[in-house]
């Protein structure tokens, strides 16, 4: 169900993924600038920032277990960055951090796995998925709700585009096995997948990525 | 931090120890934070690992190994995976499932050591009470391209020391964190583990034999 979640509706107050909130910050210094030679530092920009990581990855993903390995690979790469921030202000320290998050988002979509390299690197765990947490991230991305609405407009497409969609995106089957079974050429099944796409964001009241087909 | 569930919050908490090592390693440039080295026993030992081939006394088929010092991880049972030391194991000092270590070839036949919990034949990390199983994509430490030092590796998992790793010869590892110090003797592969209750802010310090000859490698 990977990338189904990525032309998904971002309700407003859930998810502002790049649109800048001050989060209770009393100053627009950027933490993570402080955190080079303050660990603390680095431990509040983390706080500053996980809730709307993990629904940025949740939301996009459908699912709890993926967004928290995403995001545990996303901070990881921060604190291993941290030094490259040449931002001014706490904004920019946003925009920063989403940019990391959405360069992971597109390689997992690509990939079809959660890259593990910097958590590797820094011999640390990915957030662990009790299921505590994995209750907390259903909740805070309202996951049911959006998994019932992109089940719904995936229901509506045409049954070409379907289950061009579902068979592409849902289960990451590659086109050349598709065009085989179909008896259609690589292009059109692209098409068809291309087509369903657009209509579900069209229905979603959003567009989608041009990197999912 | 309030609001948020433990798991995230645990690792809030680790990048924070992850962030003071990497701060004071650049404040003493000298001192490495991980250890990696190839045990001189590379070749026989990738050979074996690679072809799943530890030897059976070793990963501890039979009846259940007991672990090393103490008697809580009676429940000890062998490995699933049979790159796991399971004679490497000792008590967790938190009365968790026993401290073990994987020992195994990467893809690129470098000898790695890789540190868990075994609980039911399956090496994870039990944290505040749930046992995770390791993914399959977890990896190790693995050998650098020194052949004279053992691979070490030092983790810290909320306020325990593990210190674990491949030492060339199988005469004990003497292993210290401040000032406690614990003599362990490497079994199959030449795994070994120490756990230390605290010392994360802690200089480590271990030393063993490559070929007779007594290196001392420092961490932190």
């Amino acid at each position: 169900m990977a990338a189904i979640g990525a032309i998904a509706p971002q309700p407003s107050g859930i998810l502002e993924g790049v649109t800048w909130r001050s989060r209770g910050r009393t100053s627009d210094e950027p933490l993570i600038r402080r955190s080079v030679d303050d660990a603390k530092a680095f431990h509040e920009f983390y706080r500053a920032y996980v809730d709307r990581v993990v629904v940025f990855y949740a939301r996009r993903t459908l699912d709890a277990e993926t967004a928290l390995d995403l995001t545990g690979e996303t901070f990881a790469l921060a604190l291993e960055r941290r030094a490259q921030f040449r931002g001014a202000t706490a904004q920019e320290e946003q925009g920063w951090l989403f940019a990391i998050a959405r360069n992971l988002l597109l390689a997992f979509w690509k990939r079809g796995e959660v890259e593990r390299a910097a958590l590797e690197r820094l011999g640390c765990d990915a957030p662990e998925g009790t299921t505590a947490d994995l209750e907390w991230v259903e909740r805070v991305a309202d996951l049911p709700s959006l998994r019932a609405t992109v089940r719904s407009a995936l229901h509506e497409l045409p049954r070409d585009q379907a289950y061009a969609v579902t068979a592409r995106v849902v289960e990451a089957r590659p086109y050349r096995d598709l065009a085989l079974e179909l008896n259609v050429s690589e292009q059109v099944v692209r098409a068809r997948v291309s087509r369903g796409l657009r209509a579900m964001a069209q229905s979603l009241g959003d567009r989608a990525p041009e990197d999912l087909a | 931090m309030s609001g948020l569930p433990p798991g995230l919050d645990d690792f809030g908490e680790r990048l924070e120890q992850v962030a003071e090592r990497d701060i004071e390693g650049r404040r003493r440039p000298r001192r490495r934070l991980r250890g990696v080295g190839l045990p001189v026993t590379a070749a026989v030992l990738a050979a074996a690992v690679s072809a799943g081939a530890v030897r059976l006394a070793d990963r501890g088929d039979g009846p259940p190994v007991a672990p090393e010092r103490g008697d809580s991880a009676a429940s000890l049972q062998a490995a699933n995976d049979p790159s796991v030391v399971v004679k490497s194991a000792v008590e967790d000092p938190k009365g968790g499932p026993p401290w073990v270590v994987r020992a195994y070839a990467n893809a690129d036949g470098a000898d790695c050591a890789q540190v868990g919990q075994l609980r039911d034949g399956r090496l994870g990390r039990q944290r505040r009470g749930e046992f995770r199983e390791l993914p399959a994509s977890a990896t190790g430490t693995c050998a650098g391209a020194d052949a004279d030092e053992p691979l070490i590796g030092v983790r810290h998992e909320g306020d325990l020391t593990i210190v674990f790793g491949l030492a060339a010869d199988r005469d004990p590892v003497t292993v210290r964190v401040g000032d406690r110090v614990r003599r362990v003797r490497p079994v199959g592969l030449g795994a070994f583990v120490a756990v230390f209750d605290g010392g994360v802010d802690e200089r480590v310090e271990v030393r063993s034999r490559v070929r007779g000859r007594e290196t001392v490698r420092t961490f932190g």
